[in-house]
């Protein structure tokens, strides 16, 4: 069981990573868009157009899927003034109850989205725009994100639960425990640092 | 019902439970105690016309632009440009340090970030020249806060999202403040170097023909600034679109530095996206917990409690720094503003204030709780590029820069042209 969750938690990094880069792509292309948008309004006076209506689906999409991300790097912001002086054992009972509750929140949100997407589906809503995009497509992505959120959060959920439940409370805190920020911070500079090895020397000569 | 309200926050947040899921659920309360109509079912419309809104596309695009710069050696080269020019003064690289912290600043929406950015380039050199540890910590710590006032900010983006103020008004009304604020952080540093000359450290040699070789290491960050900041000015772009621009400039100046490789974009994406998720999640909750307080007519009946008070505008002011200058003690400070703007601004509105203004006033407490312990992130970040010693230093070497952040804001209460000159002027 343990070793099948573990498995499915992997792969969820896997589509996290995946998707983040295909929001990521989304996003700078749609900045870039918006950009060349503005240069030729204000010299030539032309505009492409839907520009900014497209960035706002792809924000749409990416939102979910981000959480995902988010959630697997356990970066969600969480309030850790009372949270620290804690034994391990409440703060990993805390972790498994602000999980259920993000959970029990977002699938509250996962199921009206369903009806907004329904509702698109239904009566055919095209955006007011010049594009007239079929507002069912970005819903769908979006709605999906949502889905695809709640399962892999219902996933470390279950692993976590079933850790605490062995004692291991280190394994609870890796899955679902608040980040402190030394360890931000060291995520952070390894990812710089593994940067500088490939780019060039920055600079010749140094501050003094 | 406001006590209600308070008692459940103040639960659900010592529970450390995440603040997106937290909002989310003060939301579902209030909205199960008092609500005549259950508002549940808006949670999909809200939600879906949220993540869309072209204001909030700004978000990820500030971050995409932070990201950029982070990894594309801009900070690195301006620093030492900096350098060169202002550290002659007494107190040497702590003037440098704020003065790129500003520079950052301007192309930069966030105060974390920022901190970040110049600190990794400038911790190694305390020991070099025998600075006082503490204030030179200080002045990173501090010199970051400025990453939220000098636009662009991304606290400005959600103060004018959730308040529907403009937000090219707002970047304009922080740009002043910011260069005043730094201006003060100097003085700071000169004073304390003329109370203890040996704080100052030994300074460093430079010669004119290092300044003017280093000169065109200011041009990338200027080019950026003047994308961003010149096009909302001249009334080209909105804050997003102007964002839109920021982000072509800097792919163009990285890859002109060939930072650009796959693996560099992988990074930018994965921490663009991871950022954006978490603020996109407070986000969702707090729009959603918005519509519940309003429906309820929560600010309402705060904003009565407060009038029955009967205080002068002055005083209801005073009010409402004391409590965020409290809050911002505990909390992180987007929480905080997510929280508790919806509430605040109604208030400080009908006391007769200006929304631009109080937006600035909030930006400059946000700084504050930046910087005040128990949770103050940037005191955090700091001790945790340092990587030894006590954080009670970090603490420490900021508490000038504490006192000088109030002495800003009497200044911007006594004097509020500070912030709405420069709005004024444009069309």
């Amino acid at each position: 069981m343990e070793k099948l969750l573990d498995r499915l938690i992997d792969f969820a990094a896997v589509v996290a990573r995946v998707s983040a880069w295909i929001g990521g792509a989304l996003l700078t292309l749609s900045a870039i868009v918006i950009g060349i948008d503005i240069l030729l309004r204000n010299t030539v006076a032309i505009t492409i157009g839907g520009a900014n209506e497209l960035s706002g689906y792809a924000l749409a999409v990416a939102t979910p899927w981000a959480m995902i991300l988010a959630m697997l790097h356990r970066s969600h912001v969480r309030i850790d003034t009372v949270y620290t002086h804690l034994s391990s054992w409440w703060r990993a009972f805390l972790d498994l109850v602000g999980l259920a509750a993000t959970i029990s929140f977002f699938a509250l949100v996962a199921w009206y989205a369903e009806g907004v997407l329904e509702q698109s589906i239904d009566s055919n809503t095209h955006s007011v725009s010049a594009l007239a995009i079929p507002l069912a497509i970005p819903q769908a992505l979006w709605f999906a994100g949502f889905v695809v959120f709640l399962v892999v959060a219902a996933i470390l959920l279950l692993r976590a639960i079933l850790a605490f439940a062995k004692g291991d409370l280190r394994r609870v805190h890796a899955l679902v425990g608040a980040r402190s920020t030394e360890e931000e911070l060291e995520a952070e500079q390894q990812s710089l640092a593994a940067l500088k090895d490939t780019a060039r020397p920055a600079m010749k000569g140094s501050a003094t | 019902m406001t006590l209600t309200a308070v008692l459940v926050l103040i639960a659900i947040l010592a529970l450390a439970i995440p603040v997106a899921a937290g909002l989310g659920w003060l939301g579902l309360v209030l909205n199960a105690l008092y609500s005549p109509l259950s508002m549940t079912v808006t949670a999909g419309e809200v939600t879906w016309s949220t993540t869309t809104s072209f204001i909030l596309v700004a978000v990820p695009f500030y971050v995409l632009l932070g990201e950029i710069l982070l990894r594309s050696g801009i900070a690195e080269r301006m620093y030492n440009a900096v350098v060169q020019w202002v550290s002659w003064l007494p107190g040497g690289l702590m003037h440098s340090n704020i003065v790129a912290c500003a520079l950052f600043a301007a192309i930069s929406g966030s105060s974390v970030a920022t901190a970040v950015t110049i600190g990794t380039v400038a911790l190694g050199e305390i020991r070099k020249h025998r600075y006082n540890e503490r204030l030179f910590l200080g002045t990173i710590a501090a010199g970051g806060t400025l990453g939220i006032l000098i636009p662009p900010s991304i606290n400005m983006i959600v103060y004018g999202a959730l308040t529907d103020t403009s937000i090219p008004k707002l970047y304009l009304a922080g740009f002043i403040p910011g260069i005043v604020l730094a201006g003060l952080f100097m003085l700071t540093v000169f004073v304390a170097c003329l109370w203890r000359p040996a704080y100052g450290g030994t300074p460093v040699k430079t010669t004119m023909r290092d300044r003017i070789r280093t000169l065109p290491d200011l041009i990338p960050p200027l080019f950026i600034f003047i994308a961003v900041i010149g096009s909302i000015y001249a009334g080209l772009a909105t804050a997003t679109e102007a964002a839109a621009l920021g982000i072509i400039a800097s792919i163009v100046l990285a890859a002109l530095q060939r930072r650009i490789t796959v693996k560099m974009m992988n990074e930018v994406f994965e921490g663009t996206i991871r950022t954006t998720g978490l603020i996109m999640a407070i986000v969702i909750g707090a729009y959603f917990l918005n519509v519940i307080i309003t429906t309820i007519g929560l600010p309402r009946q705060i904003s009565t409690l407060v009038q029955t008070l009967e205080l002068s505008p002055f005083w209801t002011l005073m009010l409402v720094v004391g409590f965020y200058v409290i809050l911002g003690m505990f909390m992180e400070t987007l929480s905080m503003m997510v929280a508790t703007i919806p509430i605040t601004t109604p208030i400080m509105i009908q006391a007769g204030y200006d929304p631009v203004w109080y937006g600035i006033i909030v930006v400059i407490l946000m700084e504050t709780g930046l910087l005040t312990p128990p949770v103050g992130m940037n005191l955090f970040v700091v001790q945790g590029i340092r990587e030894r010693g006590q954080l009670k230093d970090v603490i420490l070497g900021s508490l000038p820069f504490v006192v000088t952040l109030f002495v800003m804001l009497g200044l911007i209460i006594a004097f509020p042209q500070i912030a709405l000159w420069l709005p004024g002027t444009m069309k």
